[in-house]
């Protein structure tokens, strides 16, 4: 059977986004995000609820939301969490926490099917809009990088320890970046929701599948705008072995 | 001359005296050990007393959750095992427990013969352990945590993509496989029989010159290395043990509820004995056991009010978690506990 290359792309698009947020908040934040999976599904409910009222309203609201979710466990991390591994014990509680609202919220209608129909130039809206999102977040990075927040923040992956005693805020950027990734994987919930059933536990799969890119792409020890445009790469690699598997 | 023999015999005291200061060293430590085993054999007689009287005292539907409570302890303690001798919290214990009543029910649709579960259960545990094993050969804990719950995670997101097809029908998927059903106090009486076993193993084991040895290995693999203990040796012995016990108790799981789906593999099974011991100490069979007693029967209450709202209380443990534990730990430090 012949490989849909469009496929592999939009696949290539969705988990390079994922694995980049994943790695941000590991390598900046310093613990393994677990809550990235449900607020992707807090972003695709968000569609569901807000598409057909306004795209533009429902998108600003997704990230909005998904930014302050962030806050929230920034705030709890912060409060009680010691270390790597409290952290990410945090998140993952976190993360079943808000799958469960999202449940206990929708008891009834258990799959969700958003509806819409929008294309362009015989290309999917959202699918444009998943691959316009991939630009915008790789073209953020590179200005970033290349600023003298970047310097900072190329300090902080090195060694967050010394960079505090060298009077980096660590914890203002620790703040940003789990609300801004939150944000991003919120907005990436709601551009996805046509192309699924929802349901609470819809962001788990990605989310592994994003931790598999990220770890793999550690491996090779780059730092900076180059780490995430290898995150590209190996999600490009990791779309193309499934979809063989698949076919 | 009578100055040196006087040197000589002061060194000798003192020599002595460390002898002593070193053998009642022992004494205390064996002492201690003794007592800490008293109250384990007391701790097990009292358990074993309740589990043995509770069929005749319970209803149907109470003796099928204390059926419950009782393999949950079985893999809470097993779990901890791990945790406790080599210092390696496994959150991919969900594989073992999964995995056993996978394997029984595959077993089940080709031959039709029970009797064979528990050795299916035992591969379950020795392929689960050989992969635990290996993820603890780095002195990387951390990395332990992580690794280990990504592979369960894997298999909780693909298991529902596994059928068989047998006679034109299919087997598994979502629905999962269903295996004989058999009288609850069968269940009952093999997962207390298991129970008892693990708890008197473990706690006897723990008191022993080898818990005693299998412990350095949590504390400092390094030092223990250099201290001749065989670290990798010990490992492998820890984590085949916990992976059986829990394979064990996942196949019993099983059976209780006659089928089983990928529900078995869910983050929520895996994190479970981690909840359950958040309050007691970790060294403390009676402590694990009596928490996963009370987390199936609050997870009961709370299913009655809303499906699955127990998910709420381990989320809202979890994220305390790190909090308890340290003030669990600053307690045993003011009272002198281990």
């Amino acid at each position: 059977m012949a490989l849909n290359f469009f496929s592999i792309l939009s696949s290539t698009i969705f988990l390079s986004i994922f694995a980049i947020v994943i790695s941000l908040n590991f390598r900046i934040s310093k613990f393994l995000n677990l809550s990235h999976g449900s607020i992707f599904a807090l972003g695709a409910y968000v569609a569901y609820y807000t598409i057909k009222s306004g795209i533009v309203m429902g998108m600003f609201l997704a990230a909005v939301l998904a930014f302050f979710t962030g806050v929230i466990l920034y705030l709890l991390i912060k409060k009680i969490g010691n270390g790597i591994f409290e952290a990410t014990i945090i998140s993952l509680g976190f993360a079943i926490g808000l799958e469960e609202i999202l449940r206990i919220a929708h008891g009834k209608g258990y799959y969700l099917i958003v509806e819409s129909n929008l294309m362009f130039a015989g290309i999917d809206f959202w699918e444009i809009m998943q691959g316009l999102m991939l630009l915008i977040i790789l073209i953020a990075l590179f200005v970033v990088y290349k600023s003298k927040t970047g310097i900072k923040l190329k300090f902080v992956e090195d060694d967050e320890f010394l960079a505090r005693i060298y009077g980096v805020d660590y914890e203002k950027f620790s703040l940003f970046c789990i609300a801004l990734t939150s944000s991003a994987i919120g907005l990436l919930g709601f551009l996805s929701s046509t192309s699924q059933a929802l349901y609470p536990g819809i962001g788990w799969m990605p989310l592994i599948a994003g931790i598999l890119i990220a770890a793999i792409t550690a491996l090779f020890r780059s730092i900076g705008l180059a780490h995430y445009t290898k995150i590209v790469l190996i999600a490009f690699v990791y779309s193309l072995i499934v979809s063989i598997f698949l076919s | 001359m009578d100055g040196k023999g006087r040197e000589g015999r002061e060194e000798e005291r003192e020599e002595l005296n460390k002898i002593e200061m070193v053998g009642n060293a022992v004494k205390s430590y064996k002492e201690f050990y003794r007592k800490k085993r008293r109250i384990k054999l007391a701790e097990f007689s009292i358990l074993a007393t309740i589990l043995i009287f509770a069929p005749f005292v319970s209803g149907f539907y109470l003796l099928w959750l204390i059926t419950l409570g009782v393999i949950y302890s079985t893999y809470t303690l097993a779990w901890n095992w791990m945790e406790t001798m080599i210092g390696r919290t496994s959150l991919g214990h969900a594989i073992p427990f999964g995995l056993a009543g996978y394997l029984s029910a595959l077993l089940y649709i080709y031959t039709k013969n029970p009797l064979l579960f528990p050795l299916t259960w035992i591969v379950a545990g020795m392929l689960s352990a050989s992969v635990l094993y290996i993820l603890s050969l780095s002195r990387d804990r951390v990395a332990f945590v992580f690794i280990s719950f990504l592979i369960g995670a894997i298999i909780w997101i693909f298991s529902p993509l596994f059928t068989i097809t047998m006679g034109g029908e299919i087997y598994g998927g979502e629905e999962g496989f269903s295996l004989p059903s058999n009288p609850i106090l069968v269940t009952y009486s093999l997962s207390v029989v298991l129970l008892l076993a693990v708890f008197l193993f473990f706690g006897f084991l723990r008191t022993s010159a080898t818990g005693l040895k299998f412990t350095t290995v949590r504390d400092d693999e390094r030092a223990a290395r250099l201290v001749g203990v065989k670290v990798n040796r010990v490992k492998a012995f820890c984590t085949l043990i916990s992976c059986i016990i829990t394979a064990l108790a996942g196949g019993l799981y099983a059976l209780h509820f006659s089928h089983v789906n990928p529900e078995v593999f869910s983050i929520h099974i895996a994190l479970f004995p981690f909840i359950a011991t958040i309050f007691f100490k970790n060294d403390s069979e009676i402590g694990g056991v009596t928490g996963s007693f009370i987390l199936v029967f609050v997870s009961n209450y709370l299913n009655s009010i809303f499906p699955q709202l127990h998910l709420l209380l381990y989320s809202a443990l979890l994220i305390v978690s790190p909090g308890i534990i340290r003030w669990r730990a600053r307690k045993a430090k003011l009272t002198g506990g281990v």
